[in-house]
């Protein structure tokens, strides 16, 4: 068998350009996989790898459900049964301004109690004499920096470093280096160490702590730490393992994460299909040597082996080849996925590239998986050959399945596809979506041979006038409908799923487009430069909005202050702003209701209003009543209305301001709307405003165009990993076009010689096989718009919906029709063009003599 | 570079044990002036078993011979106060966790027949009643370690190893009733240290505390009793540079008496002329003992595989005075402590039992000797 396979196989495998053609598409599809494979796990290996950094051997960690708490908790937690060791923390994330080199960066500063640290985490500092390092960090403003950051911003110890606290500078002195592993890899190394006290005192914090850290006794099962330790802090705080952190992010980006695998399998499906095919056209030219080998005696289930073996050799150099390409691709695919993660959700560390040796199996395993699933029929199809048909090179006599078994077929799948879109989310898994819109994509494939034989019907009589190449081409279409049947399929399939992205995206931007143009009122926005990244806690200086009250043109001005909850154990954003501004001169989009009524109302009864995703997330109605952790315990409100809102993944609550400034005793304030006076030029009063608090205070203002260009922009990027990997798709797509053309070359020869025998040009014979080509294109594109439709709509209301909670405007652009029947027909053609010129060029005699 | 522990090391060092002149120079940087022990100090009891926070640094030094189901055992729990000189903006840093003082802690456990000796030790801030001290009465403590004499003049110890694993689980629970009133070592109310005024210390101490209450090595929980001895020192000012360490004893003779004698050796090896002692009469009176009435010679050493220290870990005590001679034997030779965890500080504390002569009679007696300075030079 071994030494058969290797005669057989490879001289055949190898020889082609076809088994290359299929290699580098199955190669490309599984690298795409592999490198979202990859991105994703980097991700999320490097913020878990910077908070196991952070959390060292705590075990346990208590942090206020209302933010900072009162320190003197700690007391109590220090008595608490099965508690070892207890640490304070106080953190920030603080935008940094210089050295010049740091500007845009967010340093974590935290603040520890080093006399205790040993016990938590791990510390190796340098650049100081030992006996000086208490000493000299009992300076106010001393800070330990990691090594790679100083490294990194050539900053020395020493030297300054300056931040954004609060609305204030804050200058650092450098005092030693943390090096090595542990601590000094946290936040990928943007985090520096300061005594707790200085901490509080420099933070504003005194008197509260942001966490407690808690080694526990080992003897004590932890759940029963977790008890005791719960009843005596009580339920203003959250008790959870530093892991949870990582497993609440994971969760976060779960559905994010799948998102792009799913999109990434899409090449995947288009690999399966090329080596389907590949194996397909190996069977059919090789009828003549199989039934040589089965004169010869070997049996059936050797020849299916035979073909079996060579799709998983291909699966496996597939495989291979797609690893390493895929190591490279990650490379890239990391950086936009770690930049639309740390927009969207958290902020991710620098992360190093890790490609676990695990990576290379899998690779490996997919490829063999999917070579042998889409070897498995063509296998079969040899193995069935008689042998004396298969020397005479007659085609088996088996019937293709009838037009109205595919049409049951589909119609019976078109059911069951909707039913699953009718189910509810579970386990947070849109599972039964993606499986409704698999199967939507099997229901189309299932049309493919009633369209093909209805367009081939269709345009007879349009072709009459036209040159006999295109009769002929029709001709051949039909004919060849079983092996044409898959690659339009498939084709179909890449095509319509290329579709439904655009299309969602496309709906998603107009919905944004929408939002903002409805409810972002404000002439100009003003907020400390680093608003839009995510995890500042900057805020504005104090009395700056009755100032920007003050200022000529300017009619009102709204407060916005943004609070850290923990809303169910989860982090939420809790909003205050002046909603009586708010609703003078902007709105909120309302599922239901009226917008200046329901924000009135709120006002009046100091009731909540909360976003769709908000709603979605925790499963909230209108008129329910919710409880919110605060500074002065659980407040109960009632949801007064759920309004549209597209710019936080886990969305908001509302309150008015003048609440928030009552019970959480904050006067500061994040970012303001400012409204002007009819007449009054924008481009005038932000120049007054740039004046004022420009350059010393570090304070943008932006105007309304601007900031609504910012949010698209930021948009716009978040999805550049999926239209990167619905490029590569059509690639590999096209890569399938142009195999099952070669193959229709093959199995034609001898018709293409005897139409250059009784007189058809080299030029001839090219049409014919492009405008094959064309048609194809088109039966696809038809298909894939009608398909794409209706898989838009899952991924819209259902797959998108369930994942993420948004509603999104439906809108299918017509422009979509043109570009995909461009794109169609452009590939269908470059496709062809090399299976028609190897046509042209058979020689006549060599062709005819074919079989 | 370093790591965490051999700078908390290097921290107790430089609080702990250096002397003024190491520190840092610039005296205007500093918020904090502490007053030096001075002679004519009046003592008030239990205020002055309390925290002096006006001075630098202060000790409560307790240490032990206890039986336990008849096998011989020793311990010291010791809690040290250091104020702390902070540069002038820090000390206006309202901040709970600022730091005034340091506590730390060394706890030691010997189990002769076992030969094991276990000893660890702690450092912290005052960080919101983590660590502290009263300064009305005697109540000194670093998480669950605590010296504590109550209202009926019982003083109670506690300390428990936070090791991992049963082999880091030790700890002691006990109840020291003092039999005699505190003596106050010295004269005029100081222990001279040293020529230059203020080089005293302020220093009381339990001669004899009967002992009774529980002790667990490896998880195992045993009562015990036995005789405990108290050190309270406090001082602004100690060593001078030219001393190097100290040999401290502390007997407790089954006559009644109590011997307490200290040597300061100096660079050149020699004993300084600022060592002393005390003896205690079996009625509490007190009679100081000067350096040129006793006589301290080794008899026998040890070396420290750990440290590389090399211990007289036998003496031969000699008062001619008193017609009182004895030798002395630790119950184990390894009862040196090696504090944070690193070779730096290190220090032999132990258990021994003393025999010999008092007036021409056999006498014996259990008590405790304190050695430092033989691993490493304290004034590095």
């Amino acid at each position: 068998m071994g030494v058969l396979f290797r005669w057989i196989s490879f001289r055949h495998l190898f020889r082609e350009p076809r088994a290359w053609l299929t290699l580098i598409g199955v190669a490309l599809g599984i690298s795409v996989f592999i490198s979202i494979r990859i991105a994703n796990q980097s991700v999320l290996s490097a913020y878990r790898h910077s908070v196991d950094a952070v959390a060292g051997n705590t075990t346990l960690e208590v942090a206020g459900k209302a933010g900072p708490f009162d320190e003197t908790i700690i007391t109590s937690i220090r008595e608490a049964p099965g508690v070892r060791s207890v640490a304070p923390i106080i953190h920030a994330a603080l935008p940094m301004s210089s050295p010049s080199s740091t500007e845009g960066e967010i340093l974590f500063l935290m603040g520890v109690d080093l006399l205790q640290e040993g016990a938590f985490r791990q510390y190796e500092i340098g650049g100081i004499a030992p006996e000086k390092i208490f000493t000299e960090l009992m300076e106010p403003d001393a800070v330990l920096l990691t090594e790679p950051f100083a490294t990194r911003h050539q900053i020395e110890v020493g030297g300054t470093i300056s931040v954004r606290a609060g609305n204030r500078n804050l200058s650092l002195r450098v005092v030693g280096l943390l090096k090595g592993s542990g601590l000094a890899e946290a936040e990928g190394g943007n985090i520096a160490i300061m005594d707790i006290a200085s901490a509080q005192w420099r933070l504003d914090k005194l008197g509260k702590l942001d966490r407690i850290d808690l080694i526990t006794e080992e003897g004590t099962p932890l759940h029963q730490i977790m008890k005791t330790l719960a009843e005596r802090i009580g339920p203003d705080f959250s008790l959870r393992r530093p892991e949870q952190r990582s497993e609440q992010v994971e969760k976060m980006l779960f559905a994010f994460q799948l998102n792009l695998t799913a999109l990434s399998a899409i090449s995947l499906f288009v690999g399966i299909f090329l080596i389907y095919n590949t194996l397909l056209v190996s069977v059919v030219h090789r009828r003549k040597e199989i039934g040589i080998l089965r004169s010869l005696g070997v049996t059936r289930l050797r020849i299916f082996f035979l073909f079996l073996f060579e799709g998983i050799l291909l699966g496996t150099i597939g495989g291979i080849s797609g690893v390493i390409i895929g190591a490279f691709l990650a490379r890239g695919i990391l950086r936009l996925v770690a930049r639309t993660v740390s927009a969207l959700y958290v902020p991710i560390p620098p992360s190093p590239f890790s490609l676990p040796p695990s990576v290379f199996w899998e690779g490996i395993g997919i490829g063999i998986i999917v070579a042998a699933l889409s070897s498995l029929f063509p296998a079969m199809q040899a193995g069935q050959l008689r042998p004396r048909e298969a020397m005479e090179g007659i085609y088996s006599s088996q019937q293709a399945p009838s037009t109205i078994k595919f049409l049951l077929a589909a119609a019976l799948l078109g059911v069951v596809s909707y039913l699953l879109s009718q189910v509810p989310l579970r386990w947070n898994l849109p599972a039964a979506g993606y499986l409704a819109a698999g199967l939507l994509l099997i229901t189309f494939s299932m049309l493919v041979p009633p369209a093909l034989l209805l367009f081939a019907r269709l345009i007879e009589p349009l072709l009459e006038r036209l040159p006999p190449s295109w009769r002929l081409a029709r001709g051949h279409l039909e004919q060849a409908m079983r092996r044409n049947g898959p690659t339009i399929a498939a084709f179909m399939g890449a095509l319509a799923m290329m579709i439904s992205v655009v299309v969602m995206i496309e709906s998603f931007r107009d919905t944004v487009v929408l939002w903002i143009d409805q409810t972002i009122k404000a002439d100009i926005i003003g907020a400390p430069a680093s608003l839009l990244s995510k995890e500042s806690e900057e805020t504005l200086p104090d009395g700056l909005i009755s100032e920007v009250r003050r200022i000529p043109g300017v009619e009102a001005v709204d407060g916005y202050r943004s609070v850290q909850v923990l809303f169910r154990e989860e982090p939420a954003l809790l909003v205050g702003r002046d909603l009586a501004v708010h609703a003078a001169h902007s709105r909120y989009l309302f599922r239901s209701g009226d917008s200046k009524e329901i924000i009135e109302r709120a006002i009046r009864e100091g009731t909540v209003l909360i976003s769709e995703v908000f709603a979605n997330r925790f499963g909230l109605q209108e008129g329910e009543h919710i409880e919110i952790p605060s500074p002065q315990g659980k407040i109960s409100l009632e949801i007064a209305g759920i309004f549209y809102e597209y710019s936080t993944d886990g969305g908001k609550m509302v309150i008015d301001r003048s609440l928030l400034q009552r019970i959480w005793k904050d006067d500061r304030l994040n970012v303001v709307a400012i409204y002007l006076e009819k007449g009054s030029d924008p481009g005038v009063v932000r120049q007054q405003l740039v004046q004022r608090w420009g350059a010393e205070q570090g304070l943008t203002f932006i105007t309304q165009v601007n900031f609504k260009n910012e949010i698209l922009r930021i948009f716009d990027q978040t999805f550049l990993v999926t239209y990167a990997l619905e490029w590569i798709a059509v690639v590999v797509a096209l890569l399938g076009i142009t195999n099952t053309l070669f193959v229709s070359i093959l199995e034609r020869q001898r018709e293409i010689g005897i139409l250059r025998a009784i007189g058809a040009s080299r030029r001839q014979v090219v049409e014919v096989v492009l405008i094959e080509a064309f048609y194809m294109g088109v039966i696809g594109n038809i298909l894939s718009l009608f398909c794409a439709l209706f898989l838009s709509l899952l991924l819209i209301f259902v797959i998108n919906k369930q994942s993420f909670g948004w509603t999104l405007l439906y809108h299918y652009p017509p422009s979509v029709i043109v570009h995909s029947f461009l794109l169609a027909t452009l590939t269908a053609l470059l496709a062809g063009y090399f299976p028609a010129r190897k046509a042209a060029r058979l020689a006549v005699t060599e062709a005819i003599s074919y079989e | 570079m370093s790591k965490l522990a051999p700078w908390l090391c290097a921290l107790i060092l430089f609080f702990l044990i250096a002397p003024g002149a190491a520190e840092r120079p610039v005296a205007a940087l500093f918020s904090r002036s502490f007053e030096t022990a001075q002679p004519g100090y009046r003592f008030s009891f239990p205020r002055d078993h309390g925290a002096h926070f006006n001075f630098k640094t202060e000790w409560w030094y307790f240490t032990g011979n206890l039986t336990s189901g008849g096998k011989e055992h020793g311990y010291e729990l010791t809690f040290f106060r250091r104020g702390v000189d902070l540069p002038q903006e820090a000390a206006e840093n309202p901040s709970r966790w600022a730091v005034r003082d340091l506590y730390f802690a060394h706890f030691a456990l010997t189990d002769a027949e076992g030969k094991r000796f276990y000893n660890t030790d702690k450092i912290s801030r005052e960080a919101i009643g983590k660590a502290g001290a009263r300064p009305d009465r005697l109540e000194v403590w670093i998480d669950r370690w605590r010296a504590v004499q109550e209202s009926d003049g019982t003083l109670h110890l506690q300390a428990e190893a936070e090791g991992e694993g049963e082999e880091g689980r030790w700890k002691i629970d006990l109840l020291l009733t003092p039999d005699k009133p505190p003596v106050i070592h010295g004269t005029e109310g100081i222990s001279r240290k040293g020529g230059e005024p203020g080089q005293a210390s302020h220093y009381i101490s339990f001669t004899r505390l009967s002992t009774r209450g529980t002790i667990s090595i490896d998880g195992k929980e045993r009562p015990a009793s036995g005789l405990s001895w108290m050190d309270h020192e406090f001082s602004s000012s100690m060593l001078n540079k030219n001393q190097v360490g100290w040999d401290w004893f502390s007997i407790q003779l089954e006559d009644g008496r109590e011997v307490m004698l200290y040597q300061i050796r100096t660079v050149n090896g020699g004993k300084d002329p600022f060592s002393g002692g005390t003896v205690v009469e079996p009625d509490g009176t007190a009679r100081p003992i000067p350096a040129e009435a006793f006589r301290l010679s080794p008899l026998r050493r040890w070396k420290s595989k750990k440290s590389g220290g090399d211990y007289p870990v036998a003496w031969r005590i000699e008062i001619p005075a008193e017609r009182l001679s004895l030798e002395s034997e630790p119950i184990l030779e390894d009862q040196e402590l090696i504090t944070s965890k690193s070779t730096r500080v290190a220090y032999w504390e132990g258990a021994s039992r003393f025999r010999g002569k008092k007036e021409g009679k056999v006498i014996q007696g259990k008590g405790y000797i304190e050695m430092t300075g033989y691993a490493e030079p304290f004034n590095k």
